[in-house]
């Protein structure tokens, strides 16, 4: 994964971020190839959140490059990423309804009766206004929606961490069930265990620093351990 | 795109300002008939203090319309572009400047029907307030609906003429100065909301002192100009009655120009900011 690829879906080179004096990421290069569930890992602080919304646009990088299907993080590359960002973004005054049209309108790739399936299937009614959802609900809105969409990549930040293990479950078996294969997905968790199962790579973010890129499978080969526990040798306090 | 961007903000901001409007249009009404159901003061009484203190507390309120839209479509933008909302409204597949062009639009809009409400309710109140206030005999009244006409050199429905589009314009540079200031205060590490109220108040000031450092020579050359036109004027009354539209005519069209030059400088930068130093916490 760590070799350049014509066929890579993204592509990052010499990447940094610097937030006054500190260092968010350093010289980050990695490329991400089509048709894989990738978890992004690293302690808090390590930048991968950074490295997320770099991707989406949302910061304006120090130094080095982005392309995501050979464009720069822009209008191009927005209309083919599917982005769930790890706080609730989503207005308090508007019905759940007034999101699928939202979504519908900007989103050439989103699929309203998808979503209205996946609402129904969590119970979810599609008039009910946002403010009076509970935290968690509201958080399985945000992942309905991102996953309508029939993106090349989806990038999710913390997406299971606010909600209860039994929509956990349905939450990873829609993301197995749902995304095809030129597409990816790009997962950045603290609940390793959880998500383990369904990734094929993983990427170790440490102090800015991509310190492992490997399968998941090579990981298990090499070590004789889950990625999760690997996870907490290498980043043992 | 920018449509369907403007259907959305439109969908989403009417509310609180058609609220404002009710509540100025309610009270302006209540105004109205108070003042026109008010007897006309004794000609001994030199002020109904009493009214007087109602019009003036009518003046604040429906000036305070205005305000009260700008500090909402601040607050919206700041929320809308720059907290967690952002994270959806900058991931959208549109260019940055559709963002501020269908803010601008929905906001401007709004702000000049505050104007245009403003406008048409404080002027005609006035009128029927100010006699109700203090003694005036007919010849007088006649006097003060001339005012206008007299001060501009126009008369009435011609001034409303021009302040029409001049308020539109005038609506679209200070939306788009507050969005500026805005966009100004997200280059400031910590504190932006903090920093954003600084740069409005900050870039308000700027524009106002260029303004006077503008229209001061300006004015003062249509100031000798008409001084020598009306040399052998008999009267100060025919002195002023040609050098004062002379002036409120030059300053009302170099005001004009300097709002679209604004709102076109304001544009430019926000959408520069957005594009290139973006950086949502």
């Amino acid at each position: 994964m760590s070799e350049a690829s014509a066929s890579s879906l993204v592509s990052i080179r010499g990447l940094s971020k610097k937030y006054g004096k500190h260092q968010a990421l350093d010289n980050i290069n990695l490329e991400i190839p089509r048709g894989k569930i990738i978890g992004l890992l690293g302690t808090n602080g390590s930048g991968k959140t950074t490295l997320i919304k770099l991707m989406n646009g949302l910061l304006v990088p120090s130094k080095g490059q982005i392309l995501i299907k050979g464009n720069a993080p822009g209008v191009e590359t927005k209309a083919c990423v599917s982005y769930l960002p790890e706080r609730s973004y989503l207005p308090d005054n508007i019905r759940v309804s007034h999101l699928l049209s939202y979504f519908t309108d900007f989103y050439e790739d989103f699929d309203e009766n998808k979503a209205l399936s996946m609402l129904s299937s969590l119970q979810i009614a599609p008039d009910s206004f946002l403010k009076s959802l509970s935290k968690g609900t509201k958080e399985k809105v945000q992942l309905i929606m991102v996953m309508s969409r029939r993106a090349s990549l989806y990038i999710l930040d913390e997406p299971i961490a606010g909600v209860d293990p039994a929509a956990r479950d349905y939450i990873l078996k829609t993301i197995i069930r749902d995304y095809n294969e030129e597409a990816s997905i790009l997962l950045s968790t603290h609940l390793i265990s959880d998500i383990e199962t369904i990734l094929d790579d993983v990427i170790f973010l440490k102090d800015g620093h991509i310190t492992l890129t490997s399968s998941v499978e090579d990981i298990r080969n090499r070590y004789g351990k889950s990625v999760d526990s690997y996870f907490r040798e290498v980043f043992a306090c | 795109m920018l449509k369907k961007l403007i259907r959305h903000e439109l969908a989403e901001t009417w509310k609180i300002p058609v609220l404002i409007f009710a509540v100025g249009t309610i009270l302006s009404l209540t105004c109205a008939l108070y003042f026109y159901l008010q007897p006309q003061p004794d000609p001994s009484i030199e002020v109904n203090l009493g009214s007087m203190t109602i019009y003036i507390l009518y003046a604040f309120g429906i000036a305070a319309i205005s305000l009260l839209i700008i500090i909402y479509l601040g607050v919206r933008f700041y929320k809308n572009m720059y907290t967690d909302e952002g994270y959806l409204m900058h991931t959208l597949p549109v260019r940055p400047w559709m963002h501020i062009a269908a803010k601008t639009i929905t906001g401007s809009i709004l702000s000049y029907l505050g104007s245009i409400l403003t406008l048409f309710t404080l002027y005609p109140i006035t009128f029927i307030a100010l006699p109700k206030i203090a003694y005036m005999d007919p010849a007088e009244i006649e006097e003060l609906l001339q005012i206008l006409p007299a001060i501009f050199g126009e008369s009435t429905a011609v001034i409303i003429f021009y302040l029409i589009p001049y308020m539109l314009v005038s609506s679209i540079s200070s939306v788009l100065v507050l969005y500026a200031a805005i966009c100004l205060g997200q280059l400031f590490g910590k504190h932006k909301g903090f920093s954003s109220i600084v740069c409005y108040l900050g870039l308000n000031a700027l524009i106002s002192s260029l303004s006077a450092l503008f229209m001061l020579p300006g004015l003062a050359g249509v100031t000798i100009v008409s001084a020598e036109q009306s040399a052998n004027s008999a009267t100060a009354d025919e002195f002023l009655s040609l050098v004062l539209p002379s002036m409120l005519h030059t300053t009302f069209f170099m005001s004009f120009l300097a709002n679209i030059v604004l709102a076109a400088a304001a544009f430019f930068l926000c959408n520069y900011l957005m594009k290139k130093c973006l950086n949502l916490d």
